[in-house]
């Protein structure tokens, strides 16, 4: 039987709390954390283990929506959601996009560089 | 920029009208006669029960707050709590530390250890030197634009960036007092003035009116009689005084007439005294001594 759409984003656990999430044990929600992960993080795991770690992570693409959506949570709650926040908001949002927009559009602007006629 | 003071849960106002409306109504239709008495006494009973089911109805709502309160704090605290992995997340009521108001302290901290205070400056102005160098990063206007706009970015949020952050603290301050502060004091006030407006309105039913009226009354006649009660303890007094002025005057006449007398006569006895009178007394009292001395021997 073929998977609709639904079934293959409610079986990923989209619509509900991650099915590991007990509030016993996790306290309160937050979507800014990884209720289904048990693994080391990035920033911690040594460079030979590396490959081995890559070859365990979920590459499905509602996992990728997923973890982009914790990104942002985890930025919202840390820079835009208390109560007394600044110019360094504004700035962000400035400063990055411009640099990675620069550097995804490289080459397309970089050939004014080595035309001859601009 | 919202904060999450909007998720507040605000107390409930309440409502003057409903309320002065259903005491006003049972206090209006008043029997005479005997059975006066038994209305009044029912009324007071019936003002006294509808305070009792309010003071119910108050009680429920705390109780439900606490049983809530406890089950949640057995759900979120409980023994499987796993505290180490999954802390208990606080709203922090700033943003983190920002150098040169762009980049978070976390990623200099984290070169700290190794390179010192001045590792990723370094690394910013030594890699984009090693790649332009190279002809890895080719400068093109877009480059250039880059290379000026961020110093020019990061001299505006040196400059602004406090500026910027009063006026956004006075919006979270004034929605704050907006959802939280001022319905609270509104609550109060409403709660304040109903206690005002029963009691002035208490003082103009008619069962409180009558009964007033009377205690009034009933003051007046007491302040009467104490009055009446004091005129007649002075009267008594200044009576007294006036008879014992009267008794006082006639005795003392009395006693001057008795002694004025006694002396008077005393006085003609002893000028009526000759001298004849005289010699014969103490030659007869000096006969009587010495009939009288043999006798003492």
């Amino acid at each position: 039987q073929t998977m609709g759409i639904l079934d293959a984003l409610f079986k990923q656990g989209v619509g509900s709390y991650h099915r590991n999430y007990d509030p016993r044990v996790h306290g309160f929600y937050s979507p800014d954390r990884n209720y289904g992960c048990t693994d080391t993080r990035l920033l911690e795991t040594k460079v030979k283990d590396l490959p081995a770690w890559l070859g365990r992570r979920n590459y499905n693409p509602i996992a990728i929506c997923q973890a982009i959506g914790r990104a942002y949570w985890r930025y919202n709650l840390r820079w835009i959601s208390p109560k007394n926040i600044g110019a360094p908001l504004l700035a962000q949002a400035c400063f990055f996009p411009m640099f990675i927009w620069y550097v995804v559009k490289y080459d397309e602007h970089a050939a004014e560089a080595h035309s001859k006629y601009h | 920029m919202a904060s999450l003071a909007s998720r507040v849960f605000l107390p409930k106002q309440l409502s003057l009208s409903a309320r002065l409306l259903h005491t006003s109504r049972a206090a209006l239709a008043i029997p005479k006669g005997p059975e006066r008495e038994e209305f009044i006494d029912q009324g007071s009973a019936k003002i006294l029960k509808s305070m009792e089911a309010w003071k119910e109805q108050t009680k429920t709502g705390l109780s439900s707050v606490t049983e809530r309160f406890e089950r949640l704090h057995e759900i979120y605290y409980g023994k499987d709590r796993d505290f180490t992995n999954y802390p208990p997340v606080k709203m922090q009521p700033h943003m983190p530390k920002v150098r040169l108001g762009i980049l978070p302290d976390s990623w200099f901290q984290a070169f700290y250890n190794k390179t010192g205070v001045l590792g990723p400056y370094i690394l910013a102005l030594g890699v984009p030197t090693f790649l332009i160098s190279k002809e890895y990063w080719v400068l093109d206007p877009e480059g250039m634009v880059l290379l000026v706009s961020v110093p020019a970015l990061i001299a505006f949020v040196k400059k602004y960036g406090q500026r910027i952050k009063e006026m956004e603290a006075k919006k979270a301050n004034e929605l704050d007092e907006s959802v939280i502060v001022r319905p609270i004091e509104a609550a109060k006030d409403s709660g304040r003035d109903l206690v005002r407006l029963t009691e002035s309105q208490l003082q103009s039913f008619p069962i409180v009116f009558e009964e007033a009226f009377k205690a009034k009354r009933e003051i007046l006649d007491l302040q009467l009689e104490e009055e009446y009660r004091r005129r007649l303890a002075e009267v008594a007094r200044t009576v007294e005084r006036r008879m014992t002025y009267h008794v006082e005057l006639a005795a003392a006449k009395k006693s001057f007439q008795q002694q004025h007398l006694v002396q008077w006569v005393l006085d003609g006895v002893t000028k009526s005294i000759t001298p004849q009178q005289e010699k014969e007394a103490i030659q007869q009292c000096i006969r009587e001594l010495r009939a009288l001395a043999p006798k003492a021997a």
